[in-house]
């Protein structure tokens, strides 16, 4: 048998022993099913006191009139004024404008307060490290790894098979979990996930990608993923400048930014994030994935099982 | 059937041929320059704990890579996943998916090796029967027994059917009437024309499987061949004894006493406690009444008299006594 069939047969044995079978470590699973509740709470109560819009929203240092306000007062004016008609058509112009700013901002809101913080840079991480670093992380710290490096196939084969048995795992929770929130937010919410499903499905196999490496190829792989979680991606992913390059998070901003765009929301002025195309973000995600997956098979074929007794 | 070898062998025909393989861990060397060749039957490996015989097997089993040196089963590397398919390895370690059962565990790592689906259940029955499990196979593996978990790595071992056996350790845990059988299929499997390494302490069960024995010390090959050879070697074999008193004031005048003996070929004193002399001999049957006669001349008490390295000690003892 050459070695493409005993790859194929290695993989199609992984999936077929594995798929169903995914290891997760119950500390980790908890803390991330426990944030998904804690988070979900506040969003429902956000939505609860119909908050996910500007409504109430006024400029900085300034008391009297909200955002709601203003534009009543506008349309108000423009009916006043009605004889005008130059004057009272740029009025209701900019009224009907921000009126329909206003139905968009919740979808804003939404993303600026949830997806870009708290989901992109502490609940994703989170989540996809929970199946990820079990992936092989379980074998090794289990000490069974042994019992299928005596299997005449490739390891490279037991490598990719068991990141395609996790990789289901991890969409699923990624997905489920912000469809959850998006639900919870309301209709700016679901709005959200329809239009940013890509860019977290992407960011879910990215992470998956780099936390199943640690996973199958570092000792103490749960603490230097959780680590990488909250320095890179959490405090690097939020620092001004280029800084923030350095975290998947940042690619999947970028074309959440440009897909935004596209419906005529602008998320955040700066940031950089304008500067990437959604092709270049998917170019960079994919990149770090398939970079994290090929050293994974390299250090993973080189491993010696010492002091396994 | 076994040559220490430093001969041009013809590797594609032989079933384990090591050459001039060493082995670190970290700083400490494992093996030194191991060469072995083993032809088809069973060979015992013998040595202390620490000697180096469960990273010679790791090597050879494909788990670990040899730093210098090289090892091929049939002219394959174990390394390769080619190589797997000729060893079928039983570790001496006890980790396990505890929430399979015995034939759960046989049957995926069946499927992950390779076996067509439909022929597995056959094998799996054949090698539940072989090793004595058939009728405990249902029974998860954190309930089972030492006994049964060491039956069911031989069975894992035996799945593929491969032409050489690597079993470290595979009487320990297992009742009499279990070592008497597993011995029989060992003795099976070898007039099957298989070839079996084996390491145990457990020398009656050694002596009834197999004359071809490799000693190792130290991460070396101290001695390989028929037993009978093996014995005449260790006659030579330096060994070292510990002798310790109830009081250091005579230690000068003792160790003088013990060095006039021809066969004390070094002595020296223990720099962590006074009172303990470590004795260099490569006749240590001789030296002992030697050393106890001493103690009564001089009308000191021994609070120890012992061969430091103890498993070669016991080896030796049940070599001689054959």
């Amino acid at each position: 048998m050459g070695f493409v069939n005993s790859f194929t047969s290695g993989l199609n044995a992984m999936l077929v022993v594995y798929l169903f079978r995914a290891r997760v470590g119950r500390g980790l699973f908890w803390v991330s099913a426990g944030f998904l509740l804690i988070v979900s709470a506040v969003v429902l109560s956000v939505s609860y006191k119909n908050q996910w819009n500007y409504k109430a929203w006024k400029p900085r240092a300034q008391v009297g009139l909200n955002f709601s306000n203003t534009i009543e007062m506008l349309e108000a004016n423009s009916l006043i004024i009605g004889h005008n008609s130059g004057y009272s058509a740029i009025t209701s112009a900019v009224a009907g404008t921000s009126s329909g700013f206003l139905q968009l901002s919740g979808f804003q809101v939404f993303t600026k307060n949830v997806v870009f913080s708290v989901f992109l840079g502490f609940l994703l991480p989170l989540w996809c490290l929970t199946f990820s670093v079990e992936g092989l992380g379980s074998e090794r710290e289990g000490k069974t790894l042994f019992w299928l490096f005596t299997k005449p196939i490739p390891r490279s084969s037991i490598y990719l098979g068991r990141f395609l048995t996790i990789l289901p795992w991890v969409l699923s929770w990624s997905l489920g979990g912000f469809f959850v929130l998006s639900v919870c937010a309301g209709e700016g919410g679901i709005f959200a996930f329809k239009l940013f499903w890509l860019p977290i499905a992407l960011a879910s196999i990215t992470y998956a990608s780099v936390f199943f490496f640690m996973g199958a190829c570092l000792p103490r792989a749960s603490l230097i993923a959780l680590a990488y979680a909250f320095v890179v991606e959490t405090l690097l992913g939020s620092m001004p400048g280029s800084l923030k390059q350095l975290s998947i998070a940042f690619y999947a901003r970028s074309m959440m930014f440009q897909q935004s765009a596209e419906v005529g929301v602008i998320l955040e002025q700066g940031g950089g994030y304008a500067d990437f195309p959604q092709s270049t973000a998917i170019m960079f995600m994919m990149g770090i994935a398939s970079i994290f997956l090929f050293a994974g098979v390299f250090v993973f074929g080189k491993i010696e099982l010492r002091g396994q007794r | 059937m076994i040559r220490n070898s430093s001969s041009i062998p013809s590797p594609d025909v032989v079933p384990l041929w090591c050459s001039k393989v060493s082995k670190w861990h970290g700083s400490f060397l494992g093996l030194n320059d191991i060469s072995l060749e083993l032809r088809p039957g069973i060979t015992a490996l013998l040595g202390a704990n620490g000697s180096g015989k469960s990273t010679l097997m790791n090597l050879i089993a494909g788990q670990l890579y040899p730093d210098s040196g090289f090892i091929r089963i049939f002219g394959i590397d174990p390394w390769t996943w080619e190589g797997k398919r000729m060893v079928g390895y039983s570790p001496d370690l006890d980790y396990f998916y505890p929430s399979w059962s015995i034939r759960v565990f046989l049957d995926r790592l069946g499927v992950i090796a390779g076996i067509e689906r439909k022929k597995i259940p056959n094998i799996i029955n054949k090698v539940l029967s072989l090793v004595g499990l058939s009728s405990v196979q249902s029974t998860l593996l954190k309930r089972c027994s030492l006994g049964m978990r060491q039956r069911a790595k031989i069975a894992h071992a035996l799945l593929l059917e491969p032409p050489l056996l690597i079993l470290d350790e595979p009487f320990r845990g297992i009742d009499p009437v279990g070592r008497r059988d597993l011995v029989q299929l060992l003795l099976e499997l070898q007039s099957a024309g298989k070839t079996i390494l084996v390491s145990s302490h457990e020398l009656d069960e050694i002596e009834k499987l197999t004359s071809q024995v490799v000693m190792l010390r130290s991460g070396r090959i101290v001695s390989a061949g028929p037993i009978y050879l093996v014995k005449e070697r260790l006659i030579d074999n330096p060994v070292e004894i510990a002798m310790e008193f109830q009081d250091a004031d005579k230690i000068r005048i003792i160790a003088q006493a013990i060095f006039s003996h021809p066969d004390v070929s070094g002595i020296q004193c223990a720099e962590e406690k006074l009172s303990l002399l470590k004795i260099q001999t490569r006749k240590p049957s001789v030296v002992f009444p030697h050393l106890i006669q001493i103690s009564i001349i001089h009308n000191i008490i021994l609070r120890r008299l012992e061969i430091v390295d103890q498993a070669p000690a016991e080896v030796m003892e049940s070599l001689f006594q054959g």
